[in-house]
C-alpha cells in the first residue's frame, strides 16, 4: 500500500506537453515563447525543477537575471541535488551589484535539507510513519487472535520508525518555512523602516539581492539580509522563491 | 669539511671549496683547493674573473682514517678578494695527480655593491629609488656595521606607507666581515622588496635594533664562569644593551604616465626581456609542442597572464601555471617568469606562432616600451590515423541539451526529464497525509474493537442471571437448564459447548458428571429430574 501510494506521486504528470514545448523553442533560440511554454507548464501544475530551470533560462535570455535568479531558486528548491541550477545560479550571482551571502540550504541538525527537497523528506517521512503504524496495526490484530502482542524488538523498530518519521517530516516543514525568501526582481528599490512612504529610507537593494522574508502585507514585505538588516519594500519588487507559488510574468 | 670529504676518498680526486657564493667589493673570503688521495707538484693556478683577485697562502697536509682506510687530503689555501661589481667565475682548476690530468669545475661568485658609507652612524636605512612610479619595485634595505663582539640583535621592522610587499620574494639577510682602516667589522643587511602602490610623499618611519654588546671584563674576583672562556656560562652580567635607530626615509612616488599609455598595457613596471623557444619545431597533427615563455626583469610579476593568441591564429594553446622565481642580492631585485604553453596545431604544414608582445613601463627610459620575443615556426606534418580529428556531435538527433557559448561563459541548458509533474509538498500534501492516515485510522479501530470487547458482562454471570428466567414448560424448562449447564462446564473447561463430552465433564467434578449423566438420561425420558433444576441452580452459581 505504501508502494502503492509512492506510485500515485510518482507517476502523474502536468504541464508535460506545454513544458516540451517550451524547451524547444529555447533549443531553437526562441526566450519569448519559451517562457509563455514554461509559464503555461506551471499554470496547469507542471511545478517541477526542471520547469523552473527552463524558465530561468528563458527568463535570463530575456534579460531579466532578478526573475531568472528567483526562477532558479524555486528549482533548486525542488530539485537541490540539481548542479546545473546551482552552476547558473552562481553564474548570475555573480553579475549582481550586491554582494550578499547566498541564504543558508540548511540547518545544522537537519543536514538532509541540502540534498533532500521537502518532497523527498516528506515521502520518507510518511513512509516510515506507516511502517511503524502498520506495525502496531499488525500486533494488535495478533493480540485480537488471542496470540501474543508483538515482540520488544519489534516495538522498538516500530516506535524508533515513528519517531524517525516525525523527524523526516519536521526537517521537511522546516524547509519550507526556511526557504520563505524572495529575489529583487526591479532594477533598485529602497528599503524603508516602516511600511509605505512614511518610514524612512534604511538602504537601497538591487536586482538580483536575494531576501528572506519575515512578514508581508497586502501590500509590502518585512525582509532581512544575511548580515542582519531588516526593512519594508513593497511586495511587487520581490519574487518569491517559494516553488508553489504561482509564477506569473509580464513583460515591463 | 675534512669529513664531507671523506666519501669520496677512495680514489685521487680534485675539488674546489668556497663558503660563500655571493660577496661584496671589498669582502675576502678563503678558498681551498683540495688534493684527496693524490700527490703533486707545485701550486695549482686558480683563475678568476676580472672582479676578483685570488692570492695564494700556502699548503696543508692531513690523515685521516676512517673505517681502517687512511685518507690523504691536501688543502692549497687561497684568500679570494671581490673589487668590482658582477658575476665572475672562479676556476675552473686543472692539476696533474700522479701522473693524471684532474679537473675541478667552475665557481659563480656574484660580487655585489659595497656596504653603504654610514659616516659614523651604526644603523642606517636606504631605498633603492627614492622617486619611483606607481607598481615599480624597491628594495628597503637596512645595515647594521659594528666591530664589537655582539651577543643578540633584534629588529624592528617599520610600516611601509604606500608600499605593499612583493608577494613572490621574502626579505632577505645577510652578514659578511669586512676588513675597515685594520678592523675586522661585520656588516648585517636586511632588505625588504616592495611594489610601490599609493602616490604621493611617503615616509617610511624609522627602524629600529635592540643589540646586546659583550662588555670588556673589569677587575673582579674570578668566578667559575672564567673556567669556560668564552662559553655561555661566562656570559652573565657582561653585556650591554643599546637601541639604536635609522633616520625616516622619505618617498616620492609618482603614478603612471597616462599619455601614451598602450590600450594593453600588461600593468609590469621595471625592465623586461623576454624569450620564447620550442621544445621541437616539427609536431604532428593531433599532438602538440610545448613553447616556454621566460619573461625575465626587475619588476614585479604577480598577476601577469600571458596574453592569449588570436582565434584565427590557427593553433589552440593551453597554458600551464606560470611559474615565478625572485632573487634579492644586494639591493638588486630580480624576478623571472616561466610558462610552459601547449601548442596544438588545427592544420598541416607551416604554423608560424607569432611572437608574443607585452607592454609594459620602462623606470630607466620613463616610457612605455614593448618586450617581444621572436616568432617560432613550427612544421606540422600528417598525424596518426585518427590523430588531431575532431568529431562533431552538432548532428546527432536526440542530443538533449541546447547549444551553449562555452563553459563558464553561459548557463547550462535543461536536460529534459522524463515527465514533469507538480514536486511541492503542496501538491502531495493528500496522498502523504492518506498514506499515514489510513494506518492509524485501521490501528485506532482495532483498538476501539479490542476495548468493546473487553466491555462485555462475564459468560458465567450470563449463564447465572439465565437461571433466575426460564421457560414454564417442563421440556423447554429442562432443555434451557441443560443448555446453562453446559454452557457453564463449556466455559469452566475453556472448550466450545458443542465439542463437550462426558469424558471431558469427568474431569471436572464428579457433580458435573453425575449431572452430566443426569441430562443425558433425563433426554431418552429417564434418570431423576425432579432436584434436576435444585442441583444445576447449585452447581452453576457455585461456578467461579
Amino acid at each position: 500500500m505504501i508502494a502503492l501510494f509512492m506510485l500515485m506521486i510518482g507517476c502523474g504528470t502536468a504541464g508535460d506537453s506545454s513544458f516540451h514545448e517550451g524547451l524547444s523553442a529555447i533549443r531553437s533560440g526562441d526566450a519569448t515563447v519559451a517562457l509563455a511554454g514554461f509559464q503555461q507548464s506551471l499554470a496547469e501544475g507542471g511545478r517541477d525543477g526542471a520547469v523552473y530551470h527552463g524558465l530561468g533560462n528563458a527568463l535570463y535570455r530575456l534579460g531579466h537575471h532578478g526573475e531568472a535568479a528567483a526562477a532558479w531558486r524555486r528549482g533548486l528548491a525542488l530539485s537541490p541535488r540539481n548542479g546545473d541550477i546551482a552552476a547558473n545560479l552562481d553564474f548570475v550571482r555573480k553579475r549582481f551589484k550586491d554582494k550578499l551571502e547566498p541564504p543558508s540550504t540548511h540547518r545544522s541538525a537537519f543536514f538532509w535539507q541540502s540534498f533532500l527537497s521537502p518532497l523527498e523528506g516528506a515521502i520518507l517521512a510518511a513512509t516510515a510513519i506507516a511502517f511503524g503504524l502498520w506495525m502496531a496495526v499488525w500486533g494488535r490484530l495478533r493480540v485480537l487472535r488471542g496470540l501474543n502482542g508483538l515482540g520488544a524488538n519489534a516495538v522498538l523498530l516500530a516506535v524508533a520508525s515513528v519517531v524517525i518519521g516525525c523527524v523526516l517530516a519536521l526537517a521537511a516543514l522546516d524547509t519550507v518555512a526556511q526557504r520563505a525568501g524572495g529575489v529583487v526582481t526591479v532594477a533598485e528599490v529602497e528599503v524603508r523602516s516602516a511600511l509605505g512612504p512614511s518610514g524612512l529610507s534604511l538602504f537601497v537593494l538591487h536586482e538580483g539581492a536575494e531576501v528572506r522574508i519575515e512578514d508581508q502585507s497586502q501590500t509590502h514585505i518585512l525582509l532581512s539580509l544575511s548580515d542582519g538588516r531588516k526593512g519594508w519594500v513593497n511586495g511587487s519588487a520581490l519574487r518569491t522563491t517559494n516553488p508553489a507559488h504561482p509564477f506569473v510574468f509580464t513583460e515591463r | 669539511m675534512i669529513l664531507a670529504l671523506l666519501p669520496i676518498a677512495l680514489a685521487a680526486e680534485l675539488s674546489l671549496h668556497i663558503d660563500t657564493k655571493t660577496l661584496v667589493v671589498g669582502q675576502s673570503v678563503p678558498v681551498k683547493v683540495a688534493v684527496i688521495n693524490g700527490g703533486s707538484f707545485g701550486v695549482p693556478v686558480l683563475p678568476v674573473g676580472k672582479g676578483l683577485l685570488a692570492q695564494f697562502q700556502g699548503q696543508s697536509s692531513q690523515h685521516v682514517i676512517v673505517n681502517f682506510e687512511s685518507t690523504r687530503i691536501t688543502e692549497y689555501n687561497f684568500q679570494l678578494a671581490a673589487t668590482a661589481e658582477g658575476r665572475w667565475s672562479l676556476g675552473p682548476v686543472d692539476l696533474v695527480v700522479d701522473g693524471k690530468r684532474l679537473h675541478a669545475p667552475a665557481v659563480t661568485i656574484d660580487v655585489g655593491a659595497p656596504p653603504i658609507d654610514q659616516g659614523g652612524e651604526p644603523v642606517v636605512a636606504t631605498i633603492s629609488d627614492e622617486t619611483p612610479v606607481l607598481g615599480q619595485v624597491v628594495v628597503y634595505r637596512f645595515q647594521f656595521q659594528y666591530d664589537k663582539p655582539l651577543v643578540n640583535a633584534r629588529w624592528t621592522r617599520p610600516e611601509f606607507p604606500g608600499f605593499i610587499p612583493e608577494v613572490n620574494a621574502e626579505p632577505v639577510q645577510r652578514e659578511y666581515q669586512l676588513m675597515q682602516d685594520g678592523v675586522a667589522t661585520t656588516i648585517q643587511t636586511i632588505e625588504v622588496p616592495l611594489v610601490a602602490a599609493g602616490t604621493g610623499v611617503q615616509t617610511i618611519q624609522p627602524a629600529q635594533l635592540t643589540a646586546q654588546f659583550r662588555a670588556k671584563n673589569r677587575r673582579r674576583r674570578r668566578s667559575v664562569d672564567d673556567l669556560f672562556g668564552n662559553s655561555p656560562f661566562g656570559l652573565r652580567g657582561s653585556t650591554e644593551t643599546r637601541t639604536l635607530s635609522t633616520q625616516p626615509v622619505s618617498v616620492s612616488i609618482g603614478a603612471l604616465p597616462i599619455l601614451g599609455q598602450p590600450a594593453r598595457y600588461s600593468g609590469l613596471v621595471g625592465q623586461f626581456k623576454a624569450k620564447l623557444r620550442a621544445s621541437t619545431t616539427q609536431v604532428k597533427l593531433g599532438d602538440s609542442v610545448t613553447l616556454e615563455y621566460i619573461l625575465v626583469g626587475d619588476g614585479t610579476l604577480a598577476g601577469f597572464k600571458l596574453p592569449p593568441p588570436a582565434e584565427t591564429a590557427g593553433f589552440r594553446v593551453y597554458d600551464d601555471a606560470p611559474e615565478i622565481r625572485t632573487q634579492l642580492l644586494d639591493g638588486r631585485f630580480r624576478s623571472q617568469l616561466t610558462v610552459r604553453r601547449a601548442v596544438v596545431p588545427e592544420r598541416e604544414g607551416i604554423l608560424v606562432v607569432p611572437p608574443i608582445v607585452v607592454s609594459t613601463y620602462d623606470t630607466e627610459a620613463e616610457q612605455y616600451v614593448v618586450v617581444s620575443t621572436g616568432a617560432v615556426e613550427l612544421t606540422v606534418v600528417p598525424g596518426e590515423e585518427g590523430g588531431g580529428v575532431v568529431s562533431s556531435y552538432g548532428q546527432i538527433q536526440g542530443d538533449s541539451r541546447e547549444a551553449v557559448a562555452a563553459i563558464d561563459q553561459d548557463i547550462l541548458p535543461v536536460i529534459a526529464p522524463g515527465g514533469v509533474r507538480d514536486r511541492t509538498l503542496k501538491g502531495a500534501t493528500v496522498i502523504l497525509s492518506s498514506a499515514v492516515a489510513l494506518p492509524g485510522m485501521v490501528w485506532g479501530l482495532l483498538t476501539m474493537f479490542g476495548w468493546l470487547r473487553s466491555r462485555r458482562p462475564a459468560p458465567l454471570a450470563v449463564l447465572k442471571a439465565r437461571l433466575a428466567d426460564l421457560p414454564s414448560a417442563p421440556d423447554q424448562r429442562l432443555a434451557s437448564l441443560e443448555s446453562i449447564f453446559r454452557g457453564t462446564v463449556a466455559e469452566l473447561l475453556g472448550v466450545a459447548v458443542h465439542g463437550l463430552n462426558g469424558q471431558q465433564v469427568e474431569g471436572l467434578s464428579s457433580e458435573a458428571a453425575s449431572l452430566y449423566a443426569d441430562f443425558e438420561r433425563a433426554r431418552y425420558g429417564g434418570g431423576a429430574v425432579a432436584d434436576l433444576e435444585a442441583r444445576v441452580n447449585g452447581f452453576v452459581r457455585g461456578a467461579r
